[in-house]
Formats: C-alpha cells, structure tokens, sequence
C-alpha cells in the first residue's frame, strides 16, 4: 500500500507544493557522547559474568536539554548500524547498567556518568552489539515546520571469549520494483557470532549479450541479524538474465553465495530482452482516450510437490489511475517455446484505485510433463486489449 | 607501513635463546573480529599477493645467525568497530617434539583515527499529497578524511512508522535504504564529500522532527 501512495506522491509533486520550511532560526547543538578515553565505540573482550565498568561523557556546544538511554541496534538493509527507535530492550542492550533520562548540559562543562555492562554467565561466545544515545529536545517552530533535533551515539560492542564462528547465509534473490527503479532484493542472514562486512560480485548473464559484472560492498551486519542487500538494476538491459551472488567476509573468510534467473522490465536499459518486442506499456491503453496507469508487479511462481503437482501464482495488480474495468488477469503458459494455453486467473468487475495481492494456482490438463515451462501474466479488458502485461516471470525446467 | 590495501606491516623480532629449537611455529590471534592478521617470514612480503594469501601462523626453521624475525600484518577491515589485542603463541619444535614455550607476547593494535565527518540538514520541509504526509529533505557533507570503507548517515523521523523514499538526487554513488523511523544512507568511500536531496512519503503519522547522525569506519 505505501508503493501505491508513493506512486501518488511521485505524481502530484508537480501539483502540490511543499509546505512549511523546516528550518529553526536557532543553530543546533553539536553534542558529544564518548568514553571517557575519547572514543564513540566502547569495545571490550571479556569472558561470561565478566561487569566492564567505564565512564560516558556528554558535552554540548551550547547549553541543552538531553535524553540519554540505551537502545538496542541493528543491522539495515545493505548493512550498518543503527539503532532500534521502539520496542522493548533485548539482551545486550539489557545488560547495561546507567542513569538514563533527561540531562542539562552546558558549553564547557561536560557530565559525566558511571556506566556497567554486566555479562551473564550464561552468555555464549561471539561478539554483542547495543548502544547508548543522547538526542536534544525539539526546539518550538511555527505551525508546519519540521524541527531539527541533534543526536550522539556511543557504540558497544562486547566480544564474550570462547569460539568465534563468522558465518552468513544468502537466500534466494527476488526482483522487486520500488518507485527507485528495478532492484535485486536479497535476503542475509549473519547466522554466525561475529559481525560480518560481505562484499563481492553481483555478475548478470543476459540471454543474450555479454555478461556484466557489477562489484558489491556492504555494510557490517550484526550476528542474529537478518535483512536485505538490494542492488539497483536501473542500468541493467531487459530482459531474462541469470544472476550469480558470491559474497565474502575479509576479515573472516565467511563465504555465501546464490544464483537466480530474473526477468527485467521491457522498460529497464536499452539492451537486448526477450519480452520487449511484445511488452505493452500500461500507458497506452487508454480506451475512453485516458491513460490509465495499472502494473503488474512482483510476480512470483513457486513450484509445489516433486514432482511437480501445481505451481502457486502470486501477483500484484497495482493501478495508480481511474478504476477500470472490466478486466480479466490471464497467464499465458508455453512449453519448450510454444503456446500451450492461456487461462484467466481471476476476473474483475472493476480494479479500483489500489493495490491488490493475487494468490491462485495451476495445473494443466495432465499435469506437468517434460520441457520448459515459461509464464507470462496480461491484464486484459473485456474487448481483449491489453491493459498491462509481464514478460516471462517465471520458467520451470523439467527437461 | 600502511600500503595501498591498509596492509600495516611490522618487523616483529623474538626475544628468545632458540639453542635447540629445530623449528618454530608463531601464531597470531585477534580478540576482536574485523582485524585481519597474517605471519609472514622476513622477505615474504616483497612477494606481490602474498599478505592476501597468507594467514595468522608462520613456521620459521631457517634461523639464521642474527635475532628471529617475522613480518606481521594487520589490516583492518569494515566489519571492525574498534582496536584489538593480539596474542601470540610460540611453539618450538625439537627432534619432531613440539614444546609451547612460556613467551607469550601481546600487542595492541588501533585503527586509524578518523575525523568525524561534517553532515548538516540543509533543508527539510513536510507537505502531503491527499491524505499522505510527504517530505523533502536535503543534506550535505564533507568527509574529513580519506576513506576505504563505505559510511553511514543515519536519518531519523520521530513520529514516522514507515517511510518510502520516492526520488534520490544528487552524488553518484549514494544509495538509501529505509527502516521504521529511519533512512539509512550510504556514501562511497571515494566520495569526499557531496550533497542529496531525498523526497519521502510517510505514513503511520507525520514527522515530528528530524535529525541526523553519521557513522564512520576504517
């Protein structure tokens, strides 16, 4: 549903001007939150029940009110470390020991608190990451301004002795098209005990062309975390492709890698693709002389039973324009190369202005026999125009 | 010595009476991850890929008439939120017995020191399009100094639930992401310094405030 609004916002931001400047006439503090050696990271090795003690220091500028607390971190897609804005504390950030709350700080004179990590016994080898944060109060603005705040972050990370196990696991790649354009969504894993850093090659081999090779570099990503790597493939041609990810950690050795076979839009690049000759642009299908402006987003085919009993289909319809219809999603299915069936998924009275999720499945007469199976997806209206349409979403090789 | 890759390379020289010893097994291990070490006999280094190729242990049976010497070398890496301690294991092999000996050493190691980057919100303002909160905010930077890591600035919208990023302009190479609250962006190491405009669609309320944080590594 937010793509859908964000399709809209991208829309009307001709049409509706910005509101509200954010900006506060009064300069922002510059806050500090270090150890009370000088660092923004307290780091420390220590073995189970072991209680590190440090000190913090808070300094600012000018002379502001501060929160102080602990809060949990994360990992964000493509890696980093950030911290967690809600929710409850979870271990290690419950490990540790300080006065939180509201602090005055004034220019020239810094405060100072004590601050305990207190490790459980029971705690298992590998490294633990939580985090300490001061932010600054909201100034007063004017009705319809955003006001700036200031933040400082004091990173801990606790490495508790015993077997180190650096490890992360990639899981299959899906291609997902958000306002920014084609993207490469990958799933990650750190299921090891130590922070990893992947990085790599990303190669791209078109059906047709010369393979690209693009290379990757992330962020560190927390033991336990799971999250995302996404790749833009706004400069990728169209087209089918298959995908090969071969990530490691420098530092570890940690090694993952998975491969994928995408179908890139008809709009993507300017190469080569096997579905741009007869990929329709929703755009031009304007019956009542209005464009209207429906996708097909996100298709998905997944094969169920060995051997293959039926295969699951899942789609998004997402029409960002005037409701429409009647309309009718059809899937076009081929086998080694040639049309073997065209079947209506659903019918529909009327798509309105929204994003709807697709779920059904399929068998064809006889079931699944031998050959490549390939699966397109057309929305087409009650005359047979074509209102939207995918390339080859999916393949199913059962030579 | 910090070459091109951030390799820092160190003579290391054994303090020890060796009379006996036929060969000697040194081992290197790092207390904390995102610290790579390698052992390297004296003129291994001159090998072009051979830091790359090595590991944390080197066997030396050819001592020579002048002090034991081994190279180390240790390059730290993006995964590394902070210094290290390394110990160092020593085992003597004689006659095809092997002894640990009681030197064992110690050496702390610190990664570079990095300037803290200069990131401001140089214009925020909020909107809506129907009923969607919508925002634009525009931040610069300026690296202090060199980078071989990738680094972070952390966007955070109190009062936000979820957040989409419509539209990134500005410096090639800088990507987003986003989580609940936040917009998480990554600048390339080779950019020194650089500014983006971000348009965003909210929803689950209206921002509050915001403010911005960077994040720097090795």
């Amino acid at each position: 549903v937010i793509r859908l609004f964000a399709m809209m916002v991208l829309l009307a931001t001709s049409l509706l001007p910005l509101v509200g400047l954010a900006q506060s006439n009064e300069p922002l503090p510059r806050l500090e939150l270090e150890t009370a050696s000088g660092d923004t990271t307290l780091v420390a090795a220590v073995e189970p029940g072991d209680t590190i003690r440090d000190q913090v220091r808070l300094g600012s500028d000018r002379a502001t009110r501060v929160t102080l607390r602990a809060v949990n971190l994360t990992s964000p897609p493509n890696g980093g470390i950030v911290p967690v804005l809600s929710g409850p504390l979870t271990a290690p950030a419950t490990w540790l020991q300080l006065e939180t709350g509201e602090v005055e700080l004034t220019p020239g004179s810094d405060s100072t608190r004590s601050i305990q990590v207190a490790v459980p016994n029971s705690a298992a080898p590998g490294q633990y990451l939580a985090a300490v944060t001061i932010d600054s109060r909201p100034p007063v603005v004017a009705g319809g301004q955003l006001p700036q705040t200031a933040s400082a972050t004091l990173v801990i990370a606790i490495t508790v002795a015993g077997t180190q196990n650096p490890a992360f696991e990639l899981a299959d790649p899906a291609l997902e098209q958000p306002p920014t354009g084609p993207t490469l969504v990958i799933p990650i894993s750190n299921t090891g005990n130590l922070t990893v850093a992947p990085a790599g090659d990303l190669t791209i081999v078109p059906a047709s062309g010369s393979p690209i090779t693009l290379p990757l570099a992330f962020g560190p990503i927390i033991p336990g975390v799971t999250t995302t790597l996404e790749v833009p493939l706004n400069d990728v041609p169209a087209g089918e492709a298959k995908v090969q990810l071969t990530l490691s950690d420098v530092a570890t050795g940690a090694r993952g890698e998975t491969t994928a076979t995408i179908d890139l839009p008809a709009s993507n690049g300017e190469g080569p693709g096997v579905d741009v000759e007869d990929a329709t642009p929703s755009s031009a299908y304007a019956p009542d002389g209005e464009p209207v402006d429906v996708t097909i987003r996100n298709a998905h085919l997944t094969a169920e039973g060995v051997p293959v009993e039926f295969v699951t289909v899942s789609a998004d319809l997402v029409n960002i324009g005037e409701p429409v219809g009647p309309v009718s999603l059809v899937m076009d299915i081929s086998r080694d190369g040639a049309p073997t069936e065209s079947v209506t998924l659903v019918d529909f009275a009327s798509v309105p202005r929204a994003s709807l999720s697709l779920n059904t499945t399929y068998v064809p007469d006889g079931g699944f026999s031998s050959g490549l199976w390939t699966f397109r997806l057309r929305l087409v209206d009650a005359d047979g125009l074509v209102v939207a349409q995918t390339g080859t979403f999916a393949k199913l090789d059962l030579t | 010595v910090a070459d091109a890759e951030g390799w820092d390379i160190r003579r290391c020289t054994v303090p020890l009476s060796l009379r006996g010893v036929d060969s000697l097994d040194i081992r290197a291990t790092s207390s904390d991850p995102g610290w790579r070490i390698v052992l390297l006999e004296p003129d291994d280094v001159r090998t072009p890929g051979l830091l790359n190729a090595s590991n944390n242990r080197t066997v030396i049976d050819d001592f020579g008439d002048g002090p034991l010497e081994f190279l180390l070398g240790a390059q730290v890496t993006c995964s590394a939120l902070g210094g290290t301690i390394l110990e160092f294991a020593l085992v003597g092999s004689s006659n095809g017995v092997s002894t640990p000996l009681e030197a064992v050493g110690t050496l702390s190691l610190e990664p570079p020191i990095l300037p803290a980057p200069s990131v401001v919100i140089t214009a925020a303002t909020i909107g809506s399009s129907g009923d969607i909160p919508t925002g634009s905010v525009a931040i610069t930077w300026e690296r202090g100094g060199p980078a071989t890591c990738p680094w972070q600035i952390t966007l955070a919208l109190a009062g936000v639930d979820a957040l989409e990023v419509i539209e990134l302009t500005g410096s090639e190479g800088v990507s987003a992401v986003t989580m609940p609250g936040v917009v998480v962006i990554t600048v390339p190491p080779a950019n020194p310094s650089g500014d983006i405009e971000l348009d965003l669609a909210f929803s689950g309320g209206t921002p509050t405030a915001v403010s911005v944080e960077a994040q720097v590594r090795p």
